[in-house]
């Protein structure tokens, strides 16, 4: 007769066991490539488009927006602060406004997730608040806000909340029920149940709503800008356009959507950083 | 830690118990002694585990009431903790995390490094307190879930149908470690299977529910004699004794036929 020891330890079980470096920086290596890939086709493309723009008598009064002078003008927006004043104030507005729409919609995400009754109720009168542009409450926001930033915060607040919303009750729903009698078993109750049990568990749905809220918002800042207020990345385009300053317009654009990539990319760090699905 | 907790006396009074219109459980009275091990037995869906709920105060009877230590269960409490069917691990939590869940939320969060040490230790899980529990297998998880359940010095160990979903083998060593376990830290214990043989096993005496509604149709001291529980020999009389309450056919594990008669031994 053959005796088999199965040891208890880390070897028992392979998925323990470190996943090889290699094919980690092979798939870095290979994630890295495209993305050079895609940029470079980009820039090609701006490229010929700034040439065609030259080239034509009709339109060389454009060639601002062609690569050369918008990376110059860049590097002395940059270079002399003024950049970053107006993304200082911009950023200002979308976290105040974002922090608004995760400060009421993850409450009211959690309510309608968590109760059949409140999310019946609020079903349609929430499709159809979602469904309504927030540039149209522009005018509403105008009267009822004091200064031009409560606006503007507003309205990036009533663009980001709806996705955090649906997602917050969406991950609550995915939770399992049997999760909260073990917790309840353990002693689990109220706020400790939220912080320990409810968050972590739709963590992942949250960040993603807020994620996606937060493109939205980035989105609706640019044309909130046009308000009134004197300061910020919307303010700063509708400045250049009409000072004819279209390597400066330029310069902005790219300036948003890079710090708009930024943003998103620490949101999708925060996603990894407490994803727990065994499958991501 | 826990090698000197006292065990849990606990009493059960003409409990019954209806989902809506349907009756689960009937006039159950239970005397537990401190430290006993009850194994409760019976078919899927007699209300065994319904049963196991009430006295854990996860559920509230339609009528009866359960004591513990004189004191009538009105809810969950860290001193009676269930070990599940499913070990419902968080799955964004380490080994460690899942021990001391319970101590964190009775704010003992400060003690939890050292128990749950002491709990691996016990439960052959050392070594692995840092890994996340989703990379264990289902018998470490079930571990895990049983360290968990003891890390907050319960002095009743309820269990719903633990080792239901493990591999032979790996069911065969969790008893075994569970057996150990509640003997050596001398806990009162309540089992609930399907598996005549691991009442067997594991329990000083074995409780018949029979169903619909669930009523106790025998009460079996198992023979403390009994040498060797897993020695399919010794523990045949018994085993056929339980089958026979049920009016079962099958010696092979099979679920008994449902003609439960009235029984005491």
């Amino acid at each position: 007769m053959t005796t088999t020891v199965i040891p208890l330890g880390p070897s028992a079980n392979p998925d323990l066991a470190p996943s090889p470096p290699r094919r980690q920086m092979v798939a870095l290596a290979r994630g890295a490539g495209f993305a050079v890939v895609g940029i470079g086709l980009t820039l090609g493309l701006w490229w010929l488009a700034g040439l065609w723009l030259v080239a034509n008598p009709n339109l060389v009064a454009f060639g601002g927006f062609a690569p050369g002078p918008t990376l110059s003008a860049l590097w002395q927006i940059a270079q002399s602060g003024w950049l970053w004043n107006a993304a200082g104030a911009s950023l200002y507005r979308v976290g105040a406004g974002l922090g608004w729409a995760i400060a009421v919609g993850v409450p009211l995400g959690i309510l309608i997730g968590g109760s059949r009754a409140a999310a019946a109720v609020s079903h349609l009168p929430f499709q159809f608040l979602r469904m309504i542009s927030p540039l149209a409450w522009m005018p509403v926001a105008v009267i009822v806000f004091a200064t031009w930033n409560g606006a503007i915060i507003f309205l990036i607040a009533a663009a980001a909340i709806w996705p955090i919303v649906f997602a917050t009750a969406n991950g609550l729903r995915k939770i399992d029920p049997h999760w909260f009698t073990v917790a309840r078993n353990l002693g689990g109750r109220g706020f400790a149940l939220l912080r320990v049990i409810v968050l972590p568990a739709i963590a992942q749905d949250l960040l993603t709503g807020i994620r996606l809220g937060l493109g939205v918002a980035w989105i609706v800042l640019v044309p909130a800008e046009f308000l009134g207020v004197t300061s910020g990345l919307g303010f700063a385009i509708n400045d250049a356009r009409d000072t004819l300053e279209y390597d400066r317009l330029t310069a902005i654009v790219i300036a948003i959507g890079v710090i708009g990539l930024v943003l998103d990319g620490c949101l999708l760090a925060m996603i990894r950083r407490y994803r727990w699905h065994s499958s991501d | 830690m826990v090698s000197n907790m006292n065990a849990s006396h606990v009493t059960v009074s003409g409990l019954s118990h209806r989902y809506r219109a349907t009756p689960a459980l009937d006039g159950i009275d239970l005397d537990i002694p401190a430290g006993q091990r009850l194994a409760i037995v019976g078919r899927s869906g007699g209300g065994k585990s319904t049963l196991l709920h009430i006295l854990a105060g996860l559920i509230r009877p339609t009528a009866g009431h359960v004591q513990i230590d004189g004191e009538t269960v009105s809810g969950p409490s860290p001193r009676w903790n269930v070990m599940f069917q499913q070990a419902s691990l968080y799955p964004w939590m380490s080994v460690r995390q899942s021990v001391e869940l319970g101590l964190r939320f009775l704010n003992r969060r400060r003690q939890g490094d050292a128990i749950a040490e002491r709990l691996l230790d016990l439960v052959g899980l050392d070594g692995l307190a840092d890994v996340n529990v989703q990379k264990l297998s289902g018998g470490q998880q079930q571990r895990v879930a049983l360290a968990r359940s003891l890390a907050t010095e319960p002095t009743l160990l309820l269990l719903d149908e633990p080792f239901s979903s493990l591999d032979a083998l790996t069911r065969h060593d969790l008893q075994d470690a569970v057996g150990r376990i509640v003997s050596d830290l001398g806990l009162t214990m309540v089992l609930v299977t399907h598996d005549l043989d691991e009442a067997i096993v594991l329990a000083d005496r074995i409780v018949v529910i029979g169903e619909q509604p669930g009523r106790i149709v025998a009460d079996l001291l198992v023979d403390p004699t009994l040498s060797d529980r897993r020695d399919t020999h010794a523990i045949a009389p018994l085993r056929d004794k339980l089958l026979s309450l049920f009016g079962g056919q099958s010696a092979g594990g099979g679920e008994p036929h449902p003609h439960p008669a009235r029984h005491a031994a």
